[in-house]
This record gives structure tokens, sequence and C-alpha cells, in this order.
């Protein structure tokens, strides 16, 4: 009782603050501005995040964590208004939205599929964000007993998972990936014995910044990407009413309870990612939804299971974030380094340090995504004319935003080419169908798993006694094991493709 | 289908094979670092174990490739019409241009001339390549607007004075 007393203080300190009219007002404008990113196609949640984080440098930490936060959200619900009105996805994780929105919109009801898009985003996040908030403190206790074996077992676990999830690739192409992350946080002064590694030049020695990294792998390569595709696109500018009527509203019900627990559940995941809780979701809803004969056709519950999976995916990447300083996708991989910009450390000693920040975390989400749905009721329909910026205007514009982004965490030059050459190696990694998402975790876990490895092999004690550790050497092993078995299954289909 | 098929064994057998070479480099490197105490604690350790996941998955990777036919179609790939193909098409043409027109933006002029010139130039190089808007002088007007904007954006909104 004094436990569920101690948390509900908590949850009280931590509304004062995220209710603050000034905290608002920044979740609406950056709701609003991950809107916008968002829906612009070739701009994913992630590169969103990666450029807008240069605003957030100079705020004091709150304002900073929610305006990260409103971008998340906005740009990962964005990504469904080119979806539906274009066919095209504004990012990846609004792919499966496009199967049913956009016959929708062909068929006069785009508005309606728009705002119930909205909708299910945000109940989504809503039923999310009350899971993350049970969760996290048990799982808070949990991460306190794991000693450096664990820590390390624990990086190790993430890349492994994270590369069996991938889409569109074997586990195998994902595994590497995340390895070569780890290689390129080897780079650099080690923490151990201050020794200087794979420092070609002197500029090496304080080793790959994050941030700088990241806008390269996600922003450069998007530009390429989207600059080397031609192909025009035309907006369906017919898009009826808004609001959906009362039995559209009813058939949301299911798949918005059903994917809300998917999307939380692979949130949870290691770097697993919205793409794969909206695809999971989306195939789940078309194997036992009532509506099931009409997916792929135009029909709401379809569109209800991809955006509230999605959106659901926050509040659940959040919980390893918080918890054990893992991100669950490559968004929170960004929000991670923000919050290490302004000083926040997440890990075990998050919920004694700093105990009502995920309380912050979880309410800000919340209010967040009732922004959204308000702001989607006044501007779902000037958001469609967004769709019609050209992106041969806008993608060098972004180059440039990209190199402030870059230059702004430490005013250094160096960190601008250093995102260049990531951008590069990130436009390559995707042109030979390597996954980024283990490449940014090793990059982001690769120094959290080599001093613990090292340090927990030389303190003595039989390191396989730990139960902890036991388990988490199993679940590794389990991975490692599956992604193997789906790689050699691949493998056999490609060669019987491939003989007959 | 079967012709992305052997593309995509190729890219394998190719980036398996880039692997393993790269991972007997870190091995070696890392074997060649300093051991203090003992050799688990050193800092090569755990890039060696790194080095040698990549020649390991790196071989599994290039094999894979050669099994479902990657090195036979490289091997067409680099000898025939389609490398001259590839290397004339379009979308390698407007990449390389689009990384050259960065990598002198970054790398030569920013530091070398104000943030406002470099960005201008950066932009309207861009523009007139790209051929983004329907009179050159308006990608002009966009080009040098948008640098002084971001410019004076983030120096007087967000306090960061670029180069």
């Amino acid at each position: 009782m004094s436990e569920f007393l101690k948390q509900l203080s908590l949850v009280g300190q931590a509304a004062g603050g995220v209710f603050e009219l000034s905290n608002l007002l920044i979740v609406a404008g950056a709701v609003l501005l991950g809107l916008v990113v968002g829906a612009i196609p070739g701009l994913t949640g992630t590169m969103a995040l990666a450029l807008l984080i240069n605003l957030t440098y100079k705020l004091p930490s709150d304002q900073a964590v929610a305006f990260m936060l409103g971008v998340y959200v906005g740009a990962v619900s964005g990504g469904l208004f080119s979806a539906i009105m274009l066919n095209i996805p504004g990012t990846p994780n609004a792919a499966a939205t496009a199967l049913d929105g956009y016959p929708l919109a062909k068929s006069g009801k785009g508005g309606k599929a728009l705002f119930g898009g909205v909708f299910a985003s945000c109940l989504g996040t809503l039923l999310s964000v009350v899971i993350m908030m049970v969760a996290t403190p048990f799982l808070s206790k949990i991460a306190l007993k794991f000693g450096k074996w664990e820590m390390f077992l624990l990086a190790l676990f993430g890349i492994t998972i994270c590369g069996n999830l991938s889409v569109d690739c074997s586990p195998l192409k994902g595994w590497l990936a995340g390895f070569i992350g780890f290689f390129v946080a080897m780079i650099g002064v080690e923490a151990i014995y201050n020794s200087a590694r794979f420092t070609w030049i002197p500029s090496l020695r304080s080793g790959v910044e994050l941030i700088p990294a990241l806008i390269g792998i996600f922003g450069i390569a998007e530009v390429l990407s989207v600059l080397q595709d031609r192909t025009p696109f035309q907006v369906n500018s017919d898009m009826g009413t808004i609001l959906p009527d009362k039995e559209e509203l009813k058939s949301l019900l299911r798949p918005l309870l059903r994917s809300s627990l998917i999307g939380c559940g692979i949130g949870a995941i290691p770097g697993a990612g919205e793409d794969i809780a909206a695809w999971l979701s989306y195939s789940t809803g078309k194997s036992r939804d009532k509506d099931k004969a009409n997916f792929g056709k135009g029909s709401f519950a379809g569109l209800a299971c991809s955006e509230t999976a999605n959106n659901a995916c926050i509040p659940g990447a959040m919980i390893p974030m918080l918890t054990l300083a893992i991100p669950g996708s490559t968004q929170a991989a960004m929000f991670l380094a923000a919050l290490n910009l302004h000083g926040v450390q997440p890990g075990p000693m998050l919920t004694v340090k700093a105990p009502a920040f995920m309380y912050t975390v979880g309410l800000t989400l919340a209010v967040a995504a009732i922004v959204m749905v308000a702001l989607a009721l006044v501007l779902t329909k000037p958001m469609v004319k967004i769709l019609q910026i050209n992106r041969k205007v806008l993608m060098p514009i972004i180059v440039s935003l990209t190199v402030v982004g870059a230059y702004a965490s430490r005013s250094n030059l160096f960190d601008v080419k250093l995102m260049l050459v990531f951008g590069l190696i990130g436009f390559f990694l995707r042109k030979m169908n390597f996954p980024l998402a283990p490449l940014t975790l090793g990059l982001i876990l690769g120094k959290t798993a080599d001093t613990n490895f090292r340090q927990s092999l030389t303190m003595g004690g039989n390191v396989l006694t730990r139960v902890v550790g036991d388990i988490l050497l199993v679940v590794v092993v389990y991975s490692l094991v599956s992604g193997a078995i789906k790689t050699i299954k691949g493998v056999k289909e490609d060669l019987g493709g491939t003989k007959g | 289908m079967e012709e992305k098929k052997n593309r995509n064994a190729a890219k394998d057998f190719f980036c398996g094979i880039l692997l393993v070479l790269f991972g007997i480099y870190v091995i070696i490197d890392s074997l060649n670092m300093k051991v203090y105490n003992t050799f688990l604690d050193a800092p090569g350790f755990f890039p060696t174990i790194i080095g040698g996941v990549l020649v390991v998955l790196g071989a599994v990777l290039a094999f894979i490739g050669f099994k479902l036919g990657g090195a036979k179609e490289l091997k067409e790939v680099c000898n025939g019409a389609f490398l001259k193909q590839f290397i004339t098409s379009d979308s390698t043409i407007r990449v390389v241009i689009l990384v050259a027109m960065m990598v002198v933006y970054i790398y030569v002029l920013l530091g070398r001339v104000h943030f406002i010139i470099a960005t201008s130039i950066y932009l309207i190089a861009n523009f007139l390549y790209l051929k983004a808007t329907k009179q050159w002088w308006l990608g002009i007007i966009i080009a040098v607007a948008m640098s002084v904007i971001v410019f004076y954006a983030f120096k007087l909104g967000f306090g960061i004075t670029m180069p």
C-alpha cells in the first residue's frame, strides 16, 4: 500500500511539471512539427528527431524532454498522411497503413481515414502509456540487480534480437550490422586504461559522437535515397468528411485493444521498433479480425491495426530505455541521445536518482497523443497541402539542417565531416540490404558491452553461477539459434527458387 | 524477380568478402594493442572478438551469396555491359554528383567561408542541378533566403552560431 502511495505521489509530482502551460505549449508545437516532418515522404520519425534535436540545445531539460516526445509522437503518426493520400508511406512504419488507407482515400473517405488513423494512434499511445507506467517500476527493481555480466548479456541480446526481427533481410545481416555498430563504438579512448583504439586521426580520440553519426545514418542516407528516385506523385484531393460515423468507430474497438498490446510488447524489445509492430499487428488483424475479408481493400479495422500498433510502440520502447538504457527503437535511440545531451542518464539508477522521470515521460506522451487528435481535427485538410512540397527543394535544405544538427552538439566541424562519412556508410549499407536499427543499437551499446564484459571476466567468481545472468544467457542463445534457423530456412527457400 | 534475387546474392557475396577482410584487419590491429594486466581486460580483447565475429559471419554471408549464385553474378556484373550500364545510369550519376556537392560543401566550403555563403552555394548548385524550380532565379532566391533564415534562426533563437 505504501509503495502504491509512493508511486501515486510521484505521478502527482510529474503531473505538476507536465501540465505547466509552457510545457503544454511546447508539446503542442512539437507534435505539430512532428506531424509535418513525418507527413513528408522520405522524412522518417528518426530523421525528424535528428533534425529537431537542434532546437533543444538551449532548452531546460524538462522542456527538451517535452519537445522531443511531442516530435516523436507526431512524427510516428505523420506518416499516415502520405500513406493514405499518396499511397507513399511518409515513414516506414506507415507502410501497412497505406494498404487500407489508400483504398479508403480513393473511395472518397480520405478525411475519415486520416482522422481515424490519428484517433487510433492516440488511443494506442494512451493504452500503451498505462502499461508502461505499471511495468516500468517493476522492471526497474529487477534491473537494479543487474551486474556487469548481465549488462553485457543485455547489450548482446539487444543486437541479436534486433537482428532477428529486422524486416526484409536475414538475421545474419542484422547481426553483422550490430557488430559493425559495436566496432564503431570501439573507436576512441576506452574506459578502463584510457588507451586509444582505432584512432586513425587525432580527432577520433574522443570517439564517434552519437548524434552526428545518427544524423548521418538516417538524415544523409535518407536524402540520397529520396533524391535518387525521380518518381513524381499526385495528391488525391477529394477527402470527404473527417469524422467517422458510429459504426466505423465501433469497428475500431477490437483492433485498438489488440494492437495496443502488440505495439507495446514489440516496443519493449530492444531495437524492434514501430515498423515491425505495425506489420505484426496488421498481419494478426488480417488473420483474426471480424473484418479480415476487407483487409487491403479499404478496411477501417486494418488501418487501425497498423496505426494503433506503431504509436503504442512508443511507450513500449521507453520501458527498456528508461530501465536499462537500451532503446526499443531507432527513434527511442535518438531520444536517448537527446537525454544524454541534457544530462539525464536512463538506466537502472534512474528510479533512484530521478524516480518521477518515468511518469513525466508517460504523462507527456499521453498529453502529446491527445493534442495530436485536437490538431488533426483542425489541420487534417491543410496538412494534405504539405504533401505537395517539392522534394527537390526540400532535401538539399535538409542537408544544411543536418549540418547544423551535427555541428551544434559540440560546435566542432569534425562532427559535421563525420556525419557525412556515416551518411555514406548508411546509404551503402541500405543499398546492400543491411538493416540500420541493429547498427544504431550496436553503436549505442558497444561501450557498455565492452567495459562490462572485460570487467566481469576479471572481477573473479564464476559468471555462470548468477541466476539472472544464466536466464539472460539462455535468452541470448535462444535468439541466436532461432535467428540461425530463420537464416537457414531463408537460404533453403532461395536455393529452391534458384533451382526451380 | 530471379534477376533481383541474383543481384542480392551478388551483394551478399561482395559484402561477405569485404567484412571478412575488415574483420581480419580488426583482429590484427586489436592484437597489437597493449596488454596492461591480463589479456581478458586488455583494450584489444573485445575488439578481437568483434573482428572474429565479423570474419565468421562475413564468411557465412559470402558462402550463402556464393551458393545462391552471387560469385557468378558478381563476375558477370564486373565484366559485362551491366557495369557500364550501372556507371552511366541516371540514378548512379545523380548520387555521385549529389555526394560530390555534399563533400565540397562540408569538406571544402564550411569553415573556410561563412556558413551563409557556403550554404547558399551548395543549395544553388543543388537546385540548378536537380532543376528544382521552374525559374533558375527562383532557386537562387530560395537558396540565399534559406541560408540566411537557417543561420539567424539558430543564432538568435537557439544560440548556435555556425562557422
